[in-house]
Order: structure tokens, then sequence, then C-alpha cells
């Protein structure tokens, strides 16, 4: 019984496989049939190890990065390059739910999904390419895309200073025993790679169902010098916080069971100590901090 | 058969040498010979660990004694199988006016500050920190010892105060997801303070000094990991140059954040690759012959504006100058008869230390290239070496690489 629903697995695995392979970077001229991905071929354990050497693809620096197979419908057909560089990230996107509900909203945008684990990531990866395919007379779903990242570790890998507008953490994962908290994706030291790529005035959202990580995240942005907290009416007056609230697979999971979720946003301060001498990126896209 | 001297150290005259064998430090000054002045010994046992463990836990059982009758805890003792513990000076530091130097040990996995006067010490403080130390600086107004650990945090210590502080209140001031393998302060010429930071992810990080939560670049070039970086003097505060896991050295132009240029090392080392370099046969090819090299350790020649770059388990090594532009140049290559586990460097000579049951010493005069045996010094190693296993695995860097297959 068991190996029987784990060959099915593979089997289907195999097959979106085959199907990635062909659509990953098309335009989707002809009419392909492609199905949504089922979700249950693709689970996989909830934690990974961010410490460990994974077999992950990066890029050497953010300007050998190759993005156009990831955005297709933005590549320049002049240069072959992306006409706009990405500025949304959802760090541990997980099955993506984020990605897809942010999609219409910031049609001019790029958004990135960023996801440790690799069958997970491919379900995404299925599912972009799916809704691509379902959708390709209107070109929605063109400006989200998914790449295996250990995001602690190699974020600045692929982006430049200050090149993202808004940073994601939704539902990351707990990591409850004090001898893991380093594996905590929002710690002092790592906030300050997250504000070496976010603009200044760019945004980071985090929302938990877990109290203690909630308090554990505002205490360790709030100490970060160059974060300051955004209100209780702002976070009621942007689109984010209420799709993030709703959207992903973990917030709908935490209202079913009624649970509590936790939302504290902050603000990239408006200004380093000290004027940058070297100002290294250009800003594409019109502001987003609404 | 005598522990070699895994890390050395010389002062900027070359009247000074300093030599760690296992867990004893020895200094030596040069009048007509070099004589041993002093020596210090780690005597913090090699089960720290366990036995504060063991503490913590009896306390708690001596507060909880009268709510129940549980046992108390065990005496934690590594059992017949246990594989031996290798406990090391892994580090030796000079501060930059010369009159501290730092250590950092694997059994408490401290900081040690000395006064230095003349050829002796003076223990100033051992501050322990929660993971291994493994790259050192210091401020540039040697206030502060700056130290990055395997963890991949760096942690400032008050160099000069003896106050010491509950590790677990230790507070990092920078962070890297990744074993950190240097730490450099260094000046940016108009009077603001920076500090670099590198990893086993191939990564450069140069963050400001103090308020190192702020980034203001990569250096993005490396496709294995950094195991030294140095910032040669005469380069005036503009160039960094930094090699490890990669077949070629890279100079950096910093302050833009642009690589001045890259050395190829592959030619000149080729000659001196031996079965010690082969790759281990899960990753080896179907011909069973390919190699990998490793640079273990730049060494500024600052009489010369020259580097020499040392090797993991190399019988040679190569003499590289770096012009004021960043401009690398291969000048020579010198065979030493023996593998070199480590070196150092003052306006005089280079010292190596190398492998071998004798000959683990060795003075090169810089314009000639010749060496002689520093006998004298060796002979005052009293440190010996009687465990089982390869002694010299335990220097090596290229198990730095990473090999993963998932």
């Amino acid at each position: 019984m068991m190996s029987d629903s784990l060959s099915k697995r593979k089997q289907y695995r195999e097959a979106k496989e085959e199907t990635r392979k062909v659509l990953k970077h098309a335009r989707f001229e002809d009419s392909q049939e492609v199905s949504l991905p089922k979700k249950r071929f693709y689970r996989q354990r909830a934690h990974s190890n961010p410490f460990s050497d994974h077999k992950l693809e990066y890029p050497k620096s953010p300007d050998s990065m190759d993005w156009s197979k990831y955005y297709p419908g933005f590549v320049d057909s002049d240069t072959g390059k992306l006409d706009r560089k990405v500025e949304i990230a959802d760090i541990g996107c997980g099955f993506g739910g984020l990605l897809v509900d942010l999609a219409p909203h910031f049609p001019d945008s790029l958004i990135l999904g960023m996801e440790i684990r690799v069958q997970v990531t491919q379900y995404v990866e299925d599912r972009i390419i799916a809704l691509r395919v379902k959708h390709k007379d209107t070109n929605e779903y063109q400006n989200i895309s998914v790449i295996r990242a250990n995001a602690m570790k190699f974020l600045p890998n692929f982006f430049h200073k200050g090149q993202l507008s808004k940073m994601f953490f939704c539902f990351p994962d707990p990591h409850f025993k004090q001898r893991k908290h380093k594996a905590r994706i929002i710690t002092k030291t790592l906030l300050s790679e997250y504000a070496y790529v976010l603009r200044e005035g760019g945004v980071v959202y985090t929302i938990t169902d877990v109290k203690d990580l909630h308090e554990w995240m505002v205490s360790h942005l709030d100490e970060h010098p160059l974060f300051e907290r955004l209100s209780k009416e702002w976070e009621d007056q942007d689109p984010c916080v209420a799709i993030m609230r709703e959207s992903t697979e973990e917030g709908k999971k935490v209202a079913r069971n009624n649970g509590d979720k936790f939302v504290a946003c902050y603000r990239r301060s408006l200004v380093d100590p000290k004027p940058e001498r070297l100002p290294e990126c250009v800003e594409y896209t019109d502001d987003l901090s609404s | 058969m005598k522990h070699p001297f895994q890390k050395v150290l010389l002062n900027e005259k070359g009247d000074l040498l300093f030599a760690g064998a296992g867990q004893k430090l020895f200094v030596f000054q040069r009048r007509e010979n070099w004589q041993l002045t002093d020596s210090w010994l780690d005597t913090v046992d090699h089960n720290y660990a366990l036995i504060k463990e063991y503490e913590a836990r009896s306390r708690k059982f001596e507060q909880e004694a009268a709510a129940g009758d549980r046992k108390p805890p065990k005496v934690p003792t590594p059992g017949p199988g246990a594989p031996p513990k290798l406990c090391y000076i892994r580090d030796i530091h000079l501060s930059r006016n010369e009159k501290y130097l730092i250590l950092t040990t694997d059994t408490d996995k401290a900081v040690v500050v000395f006064e230095l006067n003349g050829g002796s010490l003076r223990q100033i403080k051992r501050q322990p920190l929660p993971k291994r130390p493994c790259a050192v600086s210091t401020s540039l107004d040697d206030s502060t010892v700056v130290v990055g650990d395997k963890f991949g945090d760096v942690y400032c210590i008050d160099m000069l105060s003896a106050e010491i502080k509950d590790e677990k209140d230790m507070v990092p001031v920078l962070g890297h997801v990744s074993m950190l393998t240097g730490v450099l302060n260094v000046s940016d010429g108009a009077g603001n303070e920076l500090v670099v930071t590198t990893d086993r992810d191939e990564h450069i990080r140069l963050s400001r000094f103090p308020q190192s939560y702020i980034i203001e670049r990569w250096l993005f070039e490396h496709e294995e990991f950094v195991a030294s970086i140095v910032a040669p003097r005469w380069c005036r505060d503009r160039v960094l140059v930094s090699g490890g896991g990669d077949p070629f050295l890279c100079s950096w132009h910093w302050q833009e954040g642009v690589l001045a240029d890259k050395l190829d090392l592959s030619a000149a080392v080729e000659p001196y690759l031996t079965e010690e370099h082969l790759v281990p046969s899960r990753f080896q090819n179907e011909a069973g012959d390919l190699k990998e090299f490793t640079v273990s350790q730049l060494v500024e020649l600052p009489s010369q504006n020259r580097l020499v770059v040392l090797f993991d388990k190399m019988s040679a090594f190569l003499v590289v100058s770096v012009a004021e532009d960043g401009k690398l140049a291969l000048e020579r290559t010198v065979a030493v008869a023996s593998p070199v586990i480590c070196g150092a460097a003052s306006a005089l000579s280079l010292v190596l230390s190398v492998r071998g049951a004798e000959n683990c010493l060795l003075e090169y005069t810089l314009e000639s290239w010749t060496c002689v045996e520093l006998r004298e010094v060796y002979g005052c190693n009293d440190v010996e070496w009687d465990e089982k296993g390869d002694l010299f695995a335990s220097f090596s860097v290229n198990q730095l690489r990473k090999r993963s297959e998932h």
C-alpha cells in the first residue's frame, strides 16, 4: 500500500518534471493542456536545516543572475534581459499562496518566492506554469516566480543593495529549542542583510501563529537600528497585510483551527547614520510603498 | 614524536617569534640566536564543556533536591571508543601596536589577551565564547578584539579591561550563516573604519565598524571558501587580496567593490601536487587522477611589496607581487623540503613551520630565498604527540570545501 502510493507519487512527479522542462521557459503560443498540480504529490517534511551544505544553485553575484527564464514575459526582446528587477521577495514561500494572491495586485512588479525544500519549490513552479498557461490570454502570473534557495545564506548573491521594496516572512519555522534559535529567519544579525537588500523605506512583513516567535521577531526588529515598527493603523490599511493574513496555506490552516495570527511590519529606516558614498542600485519601477 | 608548531607569528622588527605547539605557546627573542624567553600552557581541561554542563546540572539538582528523590547527575566521562579530543592554540595574533598578544583556545573556546613586555607575557584576560573562535582581528585603535566563530557570529571584546562576561550574555555584533574564516579591520583612508568578514560560503562582506549592522557591500568572485584575506599595507587602504579553495587569488579595489585582478595559480602549483591532493573517492573522476589544492595562508612581506602564498599540504610556496593598484604577478616558486604547515614574516625574514620529525622550523632570507633550520627554536619544543590518527589532518583547511549531494 505504502510502496504503491510512493510509486504513484514518483510517477506523477516524473510526468510533471517533463512538462516543467518543456514549459518553464516557453511563452505558450500554442494551446497546451496543463492542469494545476496536486499538493499531495509534493509533500515534504516541514523543516530544513539552514546550516547544512545543500546542493543549491545560486549565482556568483547578483550581476551574474539570469532572471530571463524566471520571468519570460518581462524579457526585453532587444537585450534578452529583463526590463525590470525583482522587487518583492517572499522568503520561505511554501506552497506559494501568497505569491499567487500578490500577483494581480502588483502586475508591474516582479515577485519572487524563495523556498529551501525541493519538492515544495517544484510544486510552486508547476502551479505557476499551470496558472500562466490558463491565463495566457490575459498574460497574468507572468510576474511571479519561485527559486530553490537558502535565503539565510545567499540572499546577497541574488539581490543588489536596495533592490527590494518588500520582504515577506510568513509563518516561518518557529525552531522552539533554545539552541536552534540561530536557525530562525529573523535574527538581529540577519536583519542587517535584509536591511542591505531593502531600499530605504522598504517594508519587512512578518506573520506567525506562534506567540513566542512573534515576540522574538518583534524584539529583534525593535533592537535593530535600521528598522522602525509600522503602526496598527498602517497595517489595517495596507493591502499586503490583508493578503498575508488570508492567503497563505498556513494562514488558512490557522484560521480553520481558530488560531491567532500575529502580524508585525517594519520599515527600513530612511537614512543611514551616514550618507552612502557609493550608490550601486538603480531603481526601476514606480513607488509601491502605499 | 614532537608536536610541530601549528601556528607561528613574528613581530614587525623580526626580533620576537611566537610559536604554538598543541596547547603550548613559546616566545623566543632574537639576540645572537633565538632564545626562549617565556611560554604559556593552556591548562584548562579538554572536557571543559562536559564539566560545565555537569556543574550546571548539579547546581540545578541541589536546588531541586528537596522537591523529589531523583538521582544526582552522573559525572560525564567519554567512553573508551571516544575519538581523541584535539585542543590547540588556534590563532596567535598581535595587536597593531604590538603591545598585546591574543590567542584563541579550543578547550574553553576562549580569547586570551596578554600584555607583552619584551619577551615575557602577562595575562590580562581570558574570555570564553559560546562557539569555537576561528578568526581574530583588532580594531584600528587597538581597544577591541574582534573575533569570529565557527557559527558565523562576530563578537567584540574589550581588550584591556579585566572584566569577563558570561558567555550567555555575549551578543554578536554581526553574523553570517556560515563558518567564519577571516576577520579584518581596515581603514578607508578617510577616517572610517570597516570590518571585513569572510566565510565558508565564498562571501567577503564589508561592514562599518563599530556600526557593523550597516553592510557596505559584498565582494563576489570566489567560487569556493575564502581561507585568507589581507590588506597589504603598501597599497594604502585601497586593496584587499584573498585566496582559499579556488585555484586563483583575487585582489580587490574594495572601496569601489570591484575586482582589481585575478591570478591563476594552477600552473605554478601543478608540479607540487601529490597523492595528498587527490579528490576523495566519492567525488573522484573515472581515471582517478583529479587533484585539488587550497591556498591556506597569505603572508604579507611589507618590506618587499610582496605576498607569500602558502598551500595546504604542499612542499612549496609562491611569492606574488602586489602593485599599488592591486595588480598581481607571480614572482617565483620556492620548493620546500617538507609540506608547509604555516608561516609568518617580519621585515627581515620568513619563518615556516613544516612537517617532519626534523627540520620543523625554517627561516628564509627574503632576497635570496635560502633557508636555515631553526634548531635552537625547535629544540625548545617539549610538546609530544603520541595520539593515534593523522595529526596533520587537523591543520588542513581543505576540509572546508563543500561537497553536498542533496
